[in-house]
């Protein structure tokens, strides 16, 4: 609270100096809360040249790796909240660490202020091409018929393709067993070479799998169907209620940003995700654009949060 | 030569001194079962191989003679120091002072230590480090700043 | 995809200008620290480590093992220049090397050595196209327990190959283990040894280990010390011409390097070209008519290592690109340098990223012709490099140390860690303890740990999956075979010299 009030008050002392009509007058950060490569990375820097081509100011994007995103979440949150230092978050740093952790070094909450949402990547649920089911129904039995045999692989405990099957589970009242991996693409070749009979993985990371065969699409976890594989029904129409989630990055800023800055860029971020060429290299790594109004990134946020203190709380995971 | 210099016996120590205090660690953490290993298990392991191996070579030293390699002391100290330095510098000072320390700090473990080169390493080199990894690959410190905080 | 398209792919990637200057920049580099006394390849990687985090994934590949195999040209420079490896796997050329140098042959034994690289080289390079795609293809099916039993034979061949005390050697792996699993534990997302620090939680940075175990260690040993060594002799672009016979006398001492080198480079942790070099020595021994020359400056001596160090150094991306199982200290770099720009090393690599995959061996080509191209001329220049006084090089290697290690992640933290770890790993080493298998034990440690829980995990807890699965029961085999062959020749008294 204390901290909120001081940046209330520097926020005004800036805005007192006509900061918020020249913005932005000088550089603008974005950290980032993971190494260079990835999705996140990407979207920062695409992000990033994007706005510094039509705010004519330099922006830099600065990775700090490490500790669950806490590194560069910490920083971003004890930044000046006057639009130059924003922050590229995605679902594990403000909305899982807060279930996941005992502990976190910053309010996933009340530090951060949201200016949009920038990429939106689609989950979806496959299975080895030797399973003895074929459709998302048929899994649905199987799992049904003999509780705790059914394995699943993720990239990590706490990451979004361990709580995602957690999250059907719960709503789908399945027994299966977690199986973690270090990172993404060996959850998803565990699928492949059979070690594990199914995963909740990135429809660009599964691709070669799909196409080869050795993987067979069963769902995605989307409300909606999604663009690259249209066919794929939802989980929802297969009869799980309320799943709704898939990988997405979004711009945050420090609390007590002035609303001014964040909507100019929210309103500039919509603009750069119109180009073509932007839809174009984001679309190739996989992540759709994923313009939004701060209102509504704010209510997804808020569902988020609490769906996935739900699922973590059911079951039992934790991180000590 | 004092006898704490014994090869195998020091580094014996050493591994005993690691290994103990992995170990007490390591029970801090889960053991589990075979099914749910914990992740206390495999350091607990590994730190009674330390004790394990590390009880051999004093067991190896008392009859081995043979000495360690000389530990030189100045380098020890100078190029410790001139990282740390470094480390708490180059934030609240810049890149610039952070790094002249480091070259001279670490220029001390010669004796007498060469000044000449090191005033042309000073010149010669901060900047170009600064061209290479400040302008160049962008890390984000600058050059001369103030703010001790 | 047949060869010639893979190759294509290759081609395209690898001679790119921005890829063929990083190739440039990487071999060069590669040679000036290879002919350094002092700085070996190790030491080289893992100061350039963080520079390649800036380029783009291929590009910062090409120039990290451009410096590796660059370095192996390099060091036989300085063997046979002042009979002073610049690098562990140019030693045996000082055997035969030096001796040439005395006798006025130095330019002839640089360029035979040149070529002996070249040739070695390129056969492997041929074997790492050739046997990858389908090395690759069969991992796609391999389970956890198929890795674990993998990297237990490599840890296993990577202890035995350690010189002094056995116990601490087993103590050198066994605290690298312990510094691989710092951080978040993968199966239960436990932190350990953290103490509390987010700093921690994703594990220490590769780059700080190598740093503090290669380079402030390195650093603390040659700083300030006077070097001593006679550089007499003089190399001409005239002396440097073979005659037919020495062309002659080499050609199979090079081929069957090369054999040996390609073969030793693909076992997993073989200790890569040392191992392989020694082995080609020892094979050119036995099979010559001659074996009273070497040692006193025979040219099968240098040609047969030279070219097993160089095929070895290429063969030993086959596993590292292949299984994600790093085959030594070095490969574990590069693979700590994939992990770094986000790509998980194993089968997958050669489907996901054919550019990165083929452009890298392209690449290997391309470096290795630069180097032949760029040697004969510039071998004056190279061997000059033995000259530059340490008083220049320590102080910047430490600033190099400082930033690079800061740059990783922009936080001080590193940098006081590799303070602390490097006077703490300098004390070690001086004991005896061996930072090579260590290293190896730092990349292989979460590996190993993750991949054993998670077979047990999915086996329920029965340790039978590790003998019913045939790929994982043939390793676990071969290793327990390596443990007893090396008890019981440890039993036998040996004849040979001790090492001094």
């Amino acid at each position: 609270m204390k901290r909120l009030l001081a940046a209330a008050i520097a926020a005004i002392v800036a805005s007192g100096a006509a900061a918020q009509d020249d913005y932005p007058n000088r550089a603008i950060t974005i950290l980032v809360p993971f190494a260079p490569g990835g999705v996140v990375d990407l979207a920062s820097r695409t992000i990033g040249e994007g706005l510094s081509r039509r705010l004519g100011q330099e922006v830099i994007v600065e990775n700090r790796a490490g500790g669950s995103g806490f590194i560069a979440a910490t920083a971003a949150a004890q930044a000046d909240p006057d639009g130059y230092t924003l922050f590229m978050g995605e679902a594990g740093t403000l909305t899982i660490n807060p279930s996941l952790f005992e502990d976190t070094p910053y309010d996933a909450e009340a530090d951060f202020t949201t200016v949009s949402t920038i990429t939106d990547t689609p989950l979806i649920l496959v299975a080895n091409k030797n399973a003895d089911f074929k459709t998302f129904e048929e899994f649905l039995a199987a799992a049904r018929a003999e509780p705790g045999r059914i394995t699943y692989s993720s990239a990590g405990i706490g990451t979004l393709n361990h709580l995602a099957p957690e999250w059907m589970a719960m709503e789908g009242d399945l027994d299966i067993q977690h199986i973690p991996y270090k990172g993404g693409r060996p959850a998803a070749t565990a699928v492949a070479s059979g070690e594990v009979d199914i995963s909740v993985v990135s429809y660009s990371s599964t691709k070669p799998f799909i196409d080869s065969g050795d993987v067979v699409v069963l769902a995605t976890t989307s409300a909606e169907r999604i663009d690259p594989s249209p066919d794929t029904p939802t989980m929802q129409e297969g009869g799980v209620p309320n799943i709704d989630t898939s990988q997405w990055t979004g711009l945050m800023a420090p609390a007590g940003t002035p609303d001014s800055i964040l909507d100019m860029l929210n309103s500039t971020i919509a603009e750069i995700l119109a180009e073509p060429e932007v839809a174009k290299t984001l679309t190739e790594a996989g992540a759709a654009p994923y313009p939004s109004s701060r209102a509504d990134f704010d209510a997804m946020l808020d569902r988020l949060r609490g769906q996935f203190a739900t699922i973590i709380e059911t079951a039992g995971i934790s991180a000590q | 030569m004092p006898f704490k210099m014994r090869k195998d016996l020091g580094a014996g120590l050493i591994a005993l001194a690691i290994g103990i205090a992995v170990c007490a660690i390591s029970l801090t953490y889960r053991i589990g079962t075979p099914a749910r290993m914990g992740p206390g298990l495999v350091p607990l392991v590994l730190g009674v191989v330390l004790v394990l191996s590390g009880i051999g070579a004093i067991l190896t030293g008392l009859r081995n003679q043979e000495l360690a390699t000389e530990m030189r002391l100045r380098p020890m100290i100078m190029v410790t120091l001139s990282l740390i330095v470094f480390a708490l510098t180059v934030e609240r000072l810049g890149f610039v002072p952070a790094s002249a320390l480091l070259i001279v700090l670490s220029g001390l473990s010669e004796s007498p230590p060469n000044w000449r080169a090191l005033a042309i390493l000073c010149v010669v080199l901060i900047p170009a480090a600064y061209f290479l990894f400040i302008v160049l690959l962008g890390i984000p410190a600058p050059a001369f700043d103030w703010n001790v905080r | 995809m047949t060869v010639v398209d893979n190759l294509m792919v290759g081609l395209e990637t690898a001679l790119t200008f921005q890829n063929l200057i990083y190739c440039l920049i990487g071999v060069t580099v590669g040679m000036v620290v290879g002919v350094l006394p002092g700085i070996g390849h190790l030491t080289a990687i893992s100061l350039l480590l963080p520079l390649t985090f800036y380029a783009p994934v291929t590009a910062g590949l090409v120039m990290l093992a451009g410096i590796y195999y660059g370095a192996q040209y390099g060091g036989s420079i300085a063997s046979i220049m002042i009979n002073m490896p610049g690098t562990a796997s140019s030693a045996v050329i000082c055997l035969d090397g030096y001796p040439m140098t005395r006798q006025g042959k130095a330019g002839t034994a640089l360029i035979i050595t040149t070529i002996a690289s070249f040739v070695g080289s390129c056969i492997a390079i041929l074997l790492l196209i050739m046997l990858s795609p389908p090395l690759a293809r069969a991992a796609l099916s391999f389970h956890s327990a198929d890795y674990f039993s993998m990297m237990a034979l490599g840890l296993v061949a990577a202890g035995t190959l350690i010189q002094g005390s056995k116990f601490i050697g087993a103590a050198s792996v066994a605290v690298g283990l312990l510094l691989g699993i710092v951080g978040t534990d993968v199966s239960s997302g436990t932190m350990r040894f953290t103490f509390g620090a987010p700093q921690l939680f994703d594990g220490i940075s590769i780059v700080v280990i190598a740093m503090a175990f290669f380079g402030v260690t390195e650093v603390m040993t040659s700083i300030g010390r006077v070097r001593d060594h006679a550089l007499n002799a003089k190399v001409t672009l005239r002396s440097m011409m073979p005659s037919r016979k020495d062309l002659a006398e080499s050609r199979f001492p090079i081929l069957r390097g090369s054999a040996v080198g390609s073969a030793v480079g693909i076992l997993p942790g073989a200790g890569g070209g040392s191992m392989a070099a020694f082995m080609a020595y020892a094979v050119e021994k036995r099979l010559s008519r001659t074996p009273e020359k070497f040692g006193n400056g025979a040219i099968a001596g240098i040609s047969a290592p030279e070219a097993a160090n160089n095929a070895a150094a290429q063969s030993a991306f086959i596993p590292t690109l292949t299984l994600g199982i790093p085959g030594d200290a070095i490969m574990a770099l590069i693979l700590g340098a994939l992990l770094v720009h986000g790509i998980t090393p194993g089968p997958q690599v050669i489907a996901d990223s054919p550019e990165l995959f083929w452009g890298l061996a392209v690449s290997f080509l391309v470096g290795n012709f630069i180097l032949l191209i760029l040697n004969i001329p510039l071998m004056g220049v190279w061997v000059r490099l033995l000259r530059i006084p340490p008083t220049y090089l320590f102080p910047a290697i430490t600033l190099f140390i400082a930033v690079g290690v800061y740059s990783v992640a922009n936080i001080s933290f590193d940098v006081f860690l590799v303070a602390g770890l490097g006077l703490i790993a300098y004390i070690m080493v001086a004991f005896g303890f061996e930072p090579a298998p260590l290293l190896l034990g730092y990349v292989l440690g979460p590996l190993i740990e993750e991949n054993f829980r998670r077979a047990l995990l999915i086996s329920r807890g029965d340790f039978m999956i590790f003998v019913e699965r045939p790929i994982s029961a043939i390793f676990l085999v071969l290793s327990v075979l390596l443990v007893i062959w090396v008890v019981m020749g440890s039993r036998t008294p040996k004849t040979e010299t001790k090492e001094t």
